[in-house]
């Protein structure tokens, strides 16, 4: 077995499971639940087995370039899922879960894999390790809250007869998804300042990704704010979530994709 | 950052029982429309600053965009060419500290009132004390803390630096020992060698000619067909010129290196053979792009060619290329002619004494006895990381125990289809 075999599984893993989840919103049936759930599971173990294979083959942390952070991403979502489900039974919540980490799995699969050496400012395992887990384990929190917002959107229309405890649910793993992130992304943004204090001697340096992080950061506080201190619930609190997001995707890709941004960020 | 329960207990209203002028301004300074304007604000500033190009030289900018040249004028009188750096950024952050610190400070009276914190109250000190700290550390820091840099050559000592106020002194003295490059190997060893040679692949299927060339500028090379070493099919190859940081002045289309760092190293290479004549400029970092030389020599498809570049820190190129794993000074630092300290200055290892701190940030490509360090004094960083602990602390204190999350998820059990508040 190779390691791009526990890639490609993983990813047909995920699609299989997207699909036999959405059979499932048709025709509930419990063994296809119970399939679908597994595979997840499975492919999901597969892909954590994938980064650690790539770790020991790259003798460092394999969260150092897009290909990498995107696989680290799909696999934080599922975490994310599986943590969410621990509480809540939500049908939408394994389709659209899966269906993100199979979008970025594939999109991950459009970059180059090969295993590259470390630029030196990179070279310093712990802070790697800290720095980019957090902060993509809250990228992967705000995912989960953007795709239970719009599903709250969708199930809270009054002719949709959706029930109340339903749409209850959904509100809450919009929020707590949303407070998850939240906290990660502080985590994040904070180890990675005292990283950067450590290697270039400057906590803060108004680099585009760390700008757009502090965006992020502002809106999501705003949001959580509003949530949890002024009782803002509803569509608007989805609404919010949803921009969040795109600032999530600006701060993640569009800031190392665009060329508009440069900065300390460029090589991820 | 302001709370609502508060607000109905010392807002704006209670200014006329007698409390003076202090709990108007209070309820002014700690409301949420100041907070959601300022944040707005200094979120649409950071926006700018990162779209809009910082720290640009306004008059060349407009020479190369002529017709840019009003907007581009108008966008630097605000300020928006160095939105981090512009005194008005620094007072909308400013005005959050101020905003933080009166909710702050209602929240806490109205806890001291009513005898109680909680876990919420806790959170909410935490949280909003940590901004406090992290904004009044970067303000301790941007007045009394300095930076510069310093370039020292190996066997050289150093007492002063060029910093961001001129030429600084420092407490002690820095002598270079030794400044040395760490190599990856193939292997996956390490290697204390020097800079690998810089090299040029050709490749040619018509002449059948498959070579990799180490070269020297300036000096012509004679390649010729595979298994032949006197033929007519001989290419005639001249690497005229090579630049570590390749820049292209738009205007002028002159070419020179933006630093001496190989950031971007580039050749020209001349080429001219059977049918063939080629002159363009090559990049290492770039192999797919290739620079025609604008006298109109002619191009060819048959002929590949690929520049690898021996010092750059490339990480993309072919096998054959060595990439820099880190790099290294041994400092010693002296006070009164004395060794007190004696280290290896490494990215993401630097040295501290005195409250000086010792990066190394740079080095000199054409001249490896030269080292460049960064020298930092930041007093305000134990504050920043002592609000970074509180943050971290509150927000746990917030939103993993959510006592306030409770009381809104009852508040949002509402019919379907009913407007929520």
């Amino acid at each position: 077995m190779t390691m791009k075999l526990l890639f490609d599984l993983s990813l047909c893993g995920y699609a299989i499971a997207l699909l036999m989840s959405v059979v499932y919103l048709f025709a509930r049936r419990r063994y296809i639940d119970l399939t679908a759930n597994a595979l997840l599971g499975v492919s999901h173990v597969m892909q954590f087995a994938y980064i650690v294979w790539r770790w020991i083959a790259a003798w460092r942390p394999p969260f150092s370039n897009m290909f990498e952070s995107l696989v680290l991403f799909s696999w934080a979502i599922v975490l994310i899922y599986f943590l969410v489900r621990i509480r809540f039974t939500l049908l939408t919540l394994r389709p659209t879960s899966a269906l993100m980490a199979v979008l970025v799995l594939a999109y991950a699969s459009s970059f180059e894999s090969d295993i590259e050496p470390l630029l030196p400012a990179l070279r310093n395992s712990w802070w790697l390790t800290v720095h980019v887990f957090t902060c993509f384990l809250g990228y992967a929190g705000f995912a989960v809250s953007f795709a239970s917002a719009i599903h709250y959107l969708v199930i809270s229309r009054p002719a949709r007869h959706t029930s109340e405890q339903t749409i209850l649910d959904v509100d809450a793993v919009m929020s707590k998804t949303a407070a998850f992130g939240f906290i990660f992304l502080t985590i994040g943004i904070i180890t990675g300042s005292v990283w950067a204090n450590t290697a270039w001697g400057r906590y803060w340096q108004w680099d585009p990704k760390e700008t757009w992080s502090l965006i992020t950061w502002f809106v999501y506080a705003a949001f959580l704010h509003c949530r949890y201190m002024r009782g803002w619930s509803g569509p608007v609190a989805a609404w919010i979530s949803i921009v969040g997001f795109v600032f999530v995707l600006i701060t993640f890709l569009g800031v190392n994709l665009l060329r508009i941004f440069s900065g300390l960020h460029s090589y991820a | 950052m302001t709370d609502k329960s508060v607000n109905s207990q010392s807002g704006p209203g209670r200014s006329s029982s007698g409390r003076g002028i202090y709990q108007p301004m209070l309820g002014v300074l700690a409301s949420s429309k100041m907070a959601t304007v300022i944040g707005s604000l200094i979120v649409l500033a950071c926006i700018a600053g990162t779209v809009l190009p910082q720290g640009v030289d306004v008059s060349s900018f407009a020479g190369t965009y002529p017709g840019w040249e009003g907007p581009i004028r108008l966008i630097d009188s605000v300020g928006l060419t160095r939105v981090f750096g512009v005194w008005w950024f620094i007072v909308l952050l400013i005005l959050f500290s101020i905003n933080i610190s009166a909710c702050l400070v209602r929240r806490m009276s109205a806890s001291l009132r009513a005898g109680r914190m909680g876990v919420s109250g806790w959170g909410f000190l935490l949280t909003h004390v940590s901004m406090v700290l992290i904004l009044g550390g970067a303000v301790i820091g941007g007045v009394f803390g300095v930076s510069g840099h310093m370039n020292i050559r190996e066997g050289q000592t150093i007492t002063e630096f060029a910093g961001t106020r001129g030429r600084l002194e420092l407490p002690f003295a820095v002598r270079l020992l030794d400044f040395g490059i760490e190599y990856y190997e193939q292997t996956g060893k390490k290697s204390d060698a020097g800079a690998g040679a810089d090299t040029l692949d050709i490749a040619s299927a018509d002449l059948h000619i498959t070579t990799q060339l180490v070269f020297t500028v300036g000096v012509p090379v004679t390649v010729y067909p595979d298994g032949e070493h006197a033929s007519t099919n001989a290419l005639h190859v001249l690497v005229s010129r090579h630049v570590p940081d390749f820049v292209i002045d738009t205007t002028t289309k002159e070419i020179s290196s933006r630093s001496g760092a190989p950031n971007n190293p580039a050749i020209f290479v001349s080429v001219n053979g059977p049918g063939l004549s080629i002159a363009k400029w090559l990049f290492a970092r770039h192999p797919g792009f290739e620079m025609s030389h604008p006298s109109g020599a002619k191009p060819t498809d048959s002929l590949k060619m690929v520049y690898r570049s021996g010092a750059a820190n490339t990480i993309d190129t072919g096998a054959t290329q060595r990439h820099i794993k880190s790099y290294k000074s041994m400092v010693q630092l002296l006070e009164a002619g004395k060794v007190v300290v004696e280290a290896a200055v490494e990215v993401n290892h630097p040295v501290r004494h005195k409250g000086y701190t010792l990066y190394q940030s740079g080095y000199n490509q054409d001249d490896l006895t030269w080292s460049t360090l960064q020298i930092v004094k930041d007093p305000g960083v134990p504050a920043v990381y002592a609000g970074f602990i509180c943050l971290i602390g509150g927000l746990i204190l917030l939103l993993g125990f959510k006592p306030a999350a409770k009381r809104t998820s009852d508040a949002t059990r509402l019919p379907v289809g009913e407007k929520r508040p």
